[in-house]
């Protein structure tokens, strides 16, 4: 399956999303603490 | 999320495991990468790199397509950014050479009268008034919240004065960039109900906050969706 990930390095946090693709209905994960 | 510390390639691994953990996916599943923000060189499994100002776009626009203007303010950088119908960015002002624009500021200015990080927002939330603090310079503003602790302020007044005066910072960047409705605001300091009423008060234009958690995920957000774009066109071209 082809999930995405998106990760922010930001100066004080670092985030991560990951997605999956359209047709799986757009679910989406966060590395929330 | 993690604290980026020194080494941004660990805290990247570090975010990266622990999403593949929460989710329940293999690292395999994950098909593309794409990093952004201040370390996103560092990235070992990216596949490419965007600017945050671009993720940002693409993540505000995500939960608002009718947004115009975003307003980022994390702990160390401030950025407003005026975007196209395209949701390319036309022009943009960052303050990012000064911590009195920044998050830095709430944090010292907590710390000046004992009080942690995250006791900022239930301190703010219990403010009566408005206490004029200059936010000219983080570092001179102890001597400020010392003086107005000595004159009687309560440390939840001196408080919502130095999110008022970030705002005034935010507004003058806003108005540098030509803002237009509707605007977009993100980073960890949205997450202070206070600041977001004191942003509205003081901006004419429609005002969206993307919800909960997703107030500080608004960029990671966008370079996923950018990712999906990405993959999917090299799929249709494969």
């Amino acid at each position: 399956m082809s999930y995405v990930i998106g990760v922010d390095v930001g100066s004080t946090y670092t985030k991560a999303v990951i997605l999956s693709p359209e047709k799986e209905g757009k679910k989406k994960w966060l590395d929330t603490p | 999320m993690t604290p980026t510390g020194f080494k941004l390639d660990k805290a990247s691994e570090k975010v990266f495991d622990k999403i593949l953990k929460d989710s329940g996916l293999a690292k395999d599943e994950i098909s593309y990468a794409i990093s952004t923000g201040y370390g996103r060189h560092m990235v070992p499994y990216r596949d490419i790199t965007v600017t945050d100002l671009t993720a940002t776009a693409r993540g505000s626009n995500y939960f608002f397509p009718g947004t115009r203007t975003v307003l980022d303010i994390g702990g160390q950088t401030m950025k407003a950014s005026r975007l196209d119908e395209k949701i390319k960015v036309k022009s943009f002002r960052l303050n990012d050479k000064c911590a009195a624009g920044t998050g830095a500021f709430l944090e010292k200015t907590a710390r000046y009268m004992g009080y942690e990080t995250e006791e900022i927002g239930p301190l703010v939330q219990t403010s009566k008034e408005d206490v004029p603090i200059s936010g000219v310079c983080a570092v001179f503003a102890e001597s400020e919240v010392i003086n107005q602790l000595s004159l009687g302020s309560a440390p939840s007044d001196i408080m919502h004065g130095a999110m008022s005066s970030l705002v005034k910072r935010a507004i003058q960047l806003l108005k540098r960039v030509k803002m237009e409705s509707q605007v977009t605001l993100t980073g960890g300091i949205m997450r202070f109900k206070t600041m977001i009423d004191v942003l509205t008060e003081n901006v004419e234009e429609k005002i969206n906050v993307p919800k909960g958690d997703m107030v500080q995920f608004t960029t990671a957000l966008g370079a996923a969706t950018l990712a999906l774009q990405r993959l999917e066109k090299i799929k249709a071209e494969a």
